[in-house]
């Protein structure tokens, strides 16, 4: 374990020396970061001018939702982005060769090689958006919540790294697709809306095909102090213990057709 | 010495989908497509012992470097037994890994936006290398291979043949016991294949580190192994020392005569097969185990002024094993 954890500490040295470099590929990013977010303030305002409440959810709650989502997606962009992402490389190029020679867990290397790190600025807006949506609701959460919220968090993260995976190293059992990647990222962004506006099939596909849908609602009416109801907490943690293994178990099989790339 | 690489009845099929030319063949393929199946190695067996280096030859999709990459773990076999150092590649052991290396010469490892050095300090993480050992083997492999000066500059900055070394210091800094080599030399200019080749030997000799080498230069193959191994279409065709593999393939050498003086055709052609003929100059050809006492009666029946005696290049030598295409041992 200390071992894996000396490597990645390693591993974030390295990428921020290397991100460094490219300095007009970080103000860019941050440009593009905040135009993204200024977006999706704007997108919830219109629809918030229309009504005061969504499902039960009212403004700032969104707020809240959405800085929930903002700090759950900086996470996953910082470590996966740049790595799973490379997968067609990877799978259909013969780019695993290397990286299955290490005496490090492959899925581990796989997964953790080349962190992101412009993206964890992406940690001011989701702060700002978590600040002002719980100042203006007047909540404040105790330290238990916040405990709570942070193992609600990680195992949302869990869950939605697993299928993330998933989705990408489906390419060992079909032909390349550049943007396999992009699948799971469009399905993600399903979860920036509360989980009851989801009903009938798509519900149904986000709780048990694609088990997403509590990802971000949970964590945030953790903090809100409004979790309705108990068994969707307690699926998150089981969801990412199911996920995780399926992840596993299905990177095993892979490696077993792995076929490289000729020289 | 002791076996140390044991490889039984190795076999890898590919498969893959053939598609029908063209745009209605590629639309076709969208609905149906047909299965096809390729095998890369087909029944090899040999053994490796300790310390030695081994030299695969074979032209290309041979499957030479599918070998490779089953023994270094990186593939699944369809069947057989690899047993290497007491480990099965493919369980991808971390005691295992750990112990062996692997350098493809057309596929780096390094990371192209930082130096080399970075690249180096992450394997140390990552091998668990002990500071000392690390600097030490730095230190002497950079040495050896004149990189010294190099490694603080950006990869992307350096010439291939700089990166190709940088690669081997990469995958030697762990002191792997086994070290697969596929094509290290490969676009490389004439000084930096000669400066890897001798690295190479140096370092074998030094470490008693066995290697497995497959190279398209017969130059590399006839410095550095004196024992080779010869596949073609996943089989192997030859296996044994280089020098055996031309006694068996070449049965001839020809000697090339300058004489001081013009000597009638058909008193010359009582030595051997004449190939060619021009008054002061000629080209026979002799049984292999006649050639020197041949040599010998020319230069007191004849005025020779100058007699080479050539063998055939070994480029021959696999060119002819690979035409007939048939088992020598």
């Amino acid at each position: 374990m200390r071992h894996y954890w000396k490597i990645l500490v390693y591993l974030f040295k390295q990428n921020f020396i290397r991100d460094l470099q490219f300095r007009s590929d970080f103000w860019l990013s941050v440009l593009t970061q905040l135009s993204w977010f200024g977006m999706q303030v704007l997108l919830f305002r219109l629809f918030y001018n229309q009504t005061a409440a969504i499902n039960g959810w009212d403004f700032y709650q969104a707020i809240v939702l959405l800085g929930v989502f903002t700090l759950l997606e900086m996470v996953l962009f910082t470590f996966f982005m740049h790595n799973l992402s490379r997968m067609p490389y990877y799978i259909s190029d013969g780019g695993l060769d290397f990286l299955l020679l290490k005496p490090v867990d492959a899925q581990f290397f796989v997964s953790f090689r080349y962190l992101s790190t412009n993206s964890i600025f992406q940690i001011l807006p989701a702060l700002l958006l978590l600040f002002i949506g719980l100042r203006e609701l007047g909540v404040s959460p105790s330290g238990g919540q916040i405990l709570l919220f942070a193992l609600a968090a990680l195992s949302s993260l869990v869950i939605l790294y697993s299928l993330w995976f998933i989705t990408v190293i489906s390419l060992f059992w079909i032909n390349k697709v550049f943007e396999i990647h992009e699948l799971f990222l469009s399905l993600f962004h399903f979860v920036k809306y509360p989980a009851n506006v989801y009903q009938g099939a798509v519900r149904q596909f986000f709780s048990f095909v694609f088990p997403i849908l509590f990802t971000i609602t949970v964590p945030a009416q953790i903090v809100l102090n409004r979790l309705e109801n108990i068994r969707t907490l307690l699926a998150l943690p089981f969801i990412a213990v199911v996920t995780l293994l399926a992840a596993r178990l299905i990177w095993r099989a892979g490696l077993r057709r792995y076929a490289s790339a000729s020289s | 010495m002791s076996t140390i690489i044991e490889v039984k009845n190795l076999t890898k099929t590919f498969d893959y989908y053939r598609k029908a030319p063209g745009l209605f063949g590629s639309l076709r393929g969208l609905f149906s497509r047909e299965k096809q199946f390729v095998d890369a190695v087909k029944k090899i067996s040999f053994t490796v012992a300790e310390g030695e280096l081994v030299g695969f030859i074979g032209p290309n999709g041979a499957g030479k470097t599918t070998t490779l990459k089953i023994l270094s773990g990186i593939l699944y076999p369809t069947n057989g037994y690899v047993k290497i150092l007491g480990f099965t590649p493919w369980e991808r052991k971390a005691e295992y890994l750990r112990q062996i290396s692997l350098v493809m010469g057309n596929k780096e490892q390094l990371w192209w936006d930082l130096p080399a050095i970075d690249s180096f300090l992450l394997n140390q993480k990552i091998y668990d290398i002990p500071e000392q050992q690390f600097k030490r083997n730095v230190e002497l492999l950079s040495e050896m291979l004149q990189i010294k000066d190099i490694l603080n500059v950006q990869v992307r900055k350096l010439s291939l043949g700089q990166r190709m070394k940088a690669e081997l210091v990469l995958a030697l800094l762990h002191d792997p016991k086994v070290l697969f080599l596929d094509e290290p030399t490969i676009g490389l200019d004439v000084v930096s294949q000669k400066n890897i080749r001798e690295f190479l030997r140096r370092y074998n000799k030094e470490n008693k580190t066995t290697i497995i080498l497959t190279s398209h230069y017969m130059e590399d193959i006839k410095e550095l192994a004196e024992r080779i191994i010869t596949i073609d279409h996943g089989q192997i065709i030859y296996d044994g020392r280089l020098d055996e593999l031309i006694k068996q393939y070449v049965r001839e050498k020809t000697l090339k005569i300058f004489m001081s003086k013009e000597v009638p055709l058909e008193k010359i052609a009582l030595f051997g097969k004449v190939e060619y003929y021009d008054k002061d100059y000629v080209e026979l050809i002799v049984p292999r185990e006649r050639a020197s006492k041949t040599t010998q009666e020319i230069l007191s029946a004849f005025p020779v002024d100058d007699l080479l005696v050539e063998e055939v290049e070994i480029e021959e030598v696999v060119r002819l094993i690979f035409e007939k295409g048939r088992k020598v041992v």
